[in-house]
Order: structure tokens, then C-alpha cells, then sequence
């Protein structure tokens, strides 16, 4: 009897431990267990993918070189519409006219004007816009300046000079302007600072190295 | 009661627990290293289809590139003809704005010609 009434409160504390043991076994397989198949959903679910991503590889790739396709068109089809803007620009057309005709925002239109050494002048005030650019031609040591001021085309002649004076460009003065050119008086300054400005910068001596005398634009260097 | 015995016993249950969490462990890591590479191989079929389809893609506006110049310009040419064409300017006036020929003219406005 004394034995058995020293038996029984350990026989409570053991059946206790035990309990609590399986409950701590039980608590550990479950999250082990859990975490197992979180895993192996994981891979059932990728394995799916990768197995519907080869099977509509064909699909897909017809997909892709659909989009590829599109984006180079809309390439090209802007290179060739600034390659238009720029050809109907040296047309005489304004930069609007092309804008409107193309169906292209002004903006793009000027940019690729500008691009191409298109210069454009806004009157201050009256809200006019126009474009200027020129080419050179040349004979050797002399040629033409041919101006363009929107749908006014007119030739100035150039040579060599000598000294500091590199380049002569014959303008007419300021009397002969309107009737030699076409152009306002008004901006007979704009268009000789425009030619003296980029004939300069293209001598590669600086824009600014230029002198406007009555008759003509000398280039300095 | 033996003692030792239950120690012994409430040991092993818990070493026999601690083994199949580790058992189960490892198989969720193969499993984990087996989705990640499934979808590594998914990101690479992906890239090839992308690459195949871009190389296609170029393949082609580089063989035909000047063609496809010509027909675009063409077409915004024809467009902006129509258009003059409609605010009432002449063949002539066209030719000029635009810089194309009568058979350009002819080809794209013909009908319009016709009635006008």
C-alpha cells in the first residue's frame, strides 16, 4: 500500500509528459507536414506552367514576333514619315501644311526639321512662323548660298577671302533687299545673321565669328 | 514502474518525431528546388520564343526594308494626295505640293479624277 500511494502521483506526471510529448510530436509533424505539401504545391503549380508554357511555345512565339513586328513597323513607318515631313519641307510646305497632310503631331514635324538644320523664326508679336535653312554650293573657291525663308528661295554668291576674312557671301543691301529677295526688310537682319551664324559654324571657326557690312556677311576666322 | 525505460521510450518517440520532420524536410526542399527550377526552365522556353520571335521579326523589315520604305511612303503619299484632293486642289497644285508625278496622280486618284 505505501508503495502503491508513491507509484501513483509519478504515474500522473508520466502519463502527463507523455501527453505532452505526443503533443509536441503531433505540433512538429503537422508543421513539418504542412510545409511539405506548401512545397509540393508549389512544384505541382510550376510544373504545371513550365508543362502549358511548352505546349503553347508555338502560340506564344507567334504572339511575340506579332508585337516584334508591330514595333518595328511603327519604326519604320516614323522613319519613313520624317523622311516625307523632311522632303515635303523642302518642298515649301509649312511645318502645319505637313503636319496636317501626314497626320503627325507639329512637333514631331519641327523636330525633324530642326534636326536638319531647319531653323524656325517666330515673329515676336504678329504670331508668324517661319522656316529657314540653306544649302552651299560649291565651285571650288567660290559658289552659292541658296537661302531658303519659307516659300522664298534666293542665291547669294561666295568666294574665298583672305587674311582673317575667310569667306565673302555678296547679300544685297539693304535698299536692293525687298526687290532682290522677296523678303521684308524687316528681316533682312534674321536672314543674314541666320546664313552669317551657320556658314560660320560650318567653317568650324564658331558661330560667332562672322561681320555683316553693308553689302555683305564675311566669315572670320 | 521502470523509470528508464519510460525515459527511454518518450526519447525515442520524440527521436522517431524529429526524423520524420527531417525526412519531410528534405522532401520539401527537393520539392522547393524542383519548382524553382521548373520555373527557371519556364523563364528560358520564354526567352527562347522571345528571342526566336524578335530574330523572325527583324529577319524580315531587314530583308525587306526597302520595299516596305517604299510602300509606306506610298501610302502616306496617296493619303496626303486624297486629301489635297478633296479640299479641291488641282492635279498640278498636288504634283507640286507633294512632289510626285501625274503617274502617281493617276494611280491613286484616278477615280476621283474620273468624277471630279
Amino acid at each position: 500500500m505505501h508503495m502503491k500511494k508513491t507509484d501513483d502521483p509519478y504515474a500522473s506526471i508520466i502519463a502527463q509528459m507523455r501527453a505532452e510529448n505526443q503533443k509536441v510530436i503531433e505540433k512538429l509533424l503537422k508543421t513539418a507536414r504542412n510545409e511539405r505539401d506548401k512545397a509540393a504545391a508549389k512544384r505541382a503549380a510550376a510544373e504545371a506552367e513550365l508543362s502549358e508554357t511548352k505546349q503553347n511555345a508555338e502560340t506564344l512565339t507567334a504572339g511575340l514576333t506579332q508585337k516584334h513586328h508591330a514595333r518595328l513597323e511603327k519604326e519604320l513607318r516614323k522613319k519613313v514619315a520624317g523622311d516625307l515631313a523632311l522632303d515635303l519641307l523642302y518642298l515649301k510646305n509649312s511645318v502645319s501644311e505637313v503636319a496636317a497632310l501626314l497626320d503627325l503631331p507639329e512637333s514631331f514635324v519641327m523636330g525633324i526639321a530642326e534636326n536638319a538644320g531647319i531653323v524656325r523664326h517666330e515673329t515676336t508679336g504678329a504670331g508668324a512662323v517661319s522656316l529657314m535653312w540653306l544649302e552651299i554650293e560649291s565651285m571650288g573657291r567660290s559658289g552659292n548660298i541658296i537661302f531658303h525663308w519659307d516659300k522664298i528661295t534666293c542665291k547669294f554668291w561666295w568666294e574665298f577671302g583672305a587674311g582673317d576674312a575667310l569667306t565673302f557671301i555678296d547679300v544685297p543691301g539693304a535698299e536692293q533687299w525687298e526687290t532682290a529677295t522677296g523678303i521684308p526688310l524687316e528681316r533682312r537682319d534674321i536672314a543674314l545673321h541666320f546664313i552669317g551664324k551657320k556658314v560660320a559654324a560650318g567653317q568650324g571657326f564658331g558661330a560667332e565669328k562672322y561681320r555683316l557690312d553693308s553689302n555683305a556677311i564675311v566669315i572670320l576666322r | 514502474m521502470d523509470i528508464q525505460k519510460i525515459a527511454l521510450d518518450l526519447q525515442n518517440d520524440m527521436q522517431a518525431a524529429i526524423a520524420a520532420a527531417e525526412k519531410l524536410g528534405e522532401l520539401s526542399k527537393a520539392d522547393t528546388e524542383a519548382a524553382a527550377d521548373a520555373l527557371i526552365e519556364k523563364a528560358d522556353v520564354i526567352r527562347r520564343c522571345e528571342n526566336h520571335a524578335r530574330d523572325t521579326a527583324e529577319d524580315f523589315f531587314s530583308k525587306n526594308s526597302a520595299e516596305l520604305k517604299i510602300k509606306y511612303r506610298e501610302e502616306m503619299l496617296a493619303g496626303a494626295a486624297q486629301k489635297l484632293f478633296k479640299s479641291g486642289k488641282s492635279a498640278t497644285d498636288i504634283a507640286s505640293i507633294l512632289g510626285v508625278d501625274a503617274a502617281f496622280l493617276e494611280k491613286h486618284l484616278k477615280s476621283g479624277f474620273q468624277n471630279h
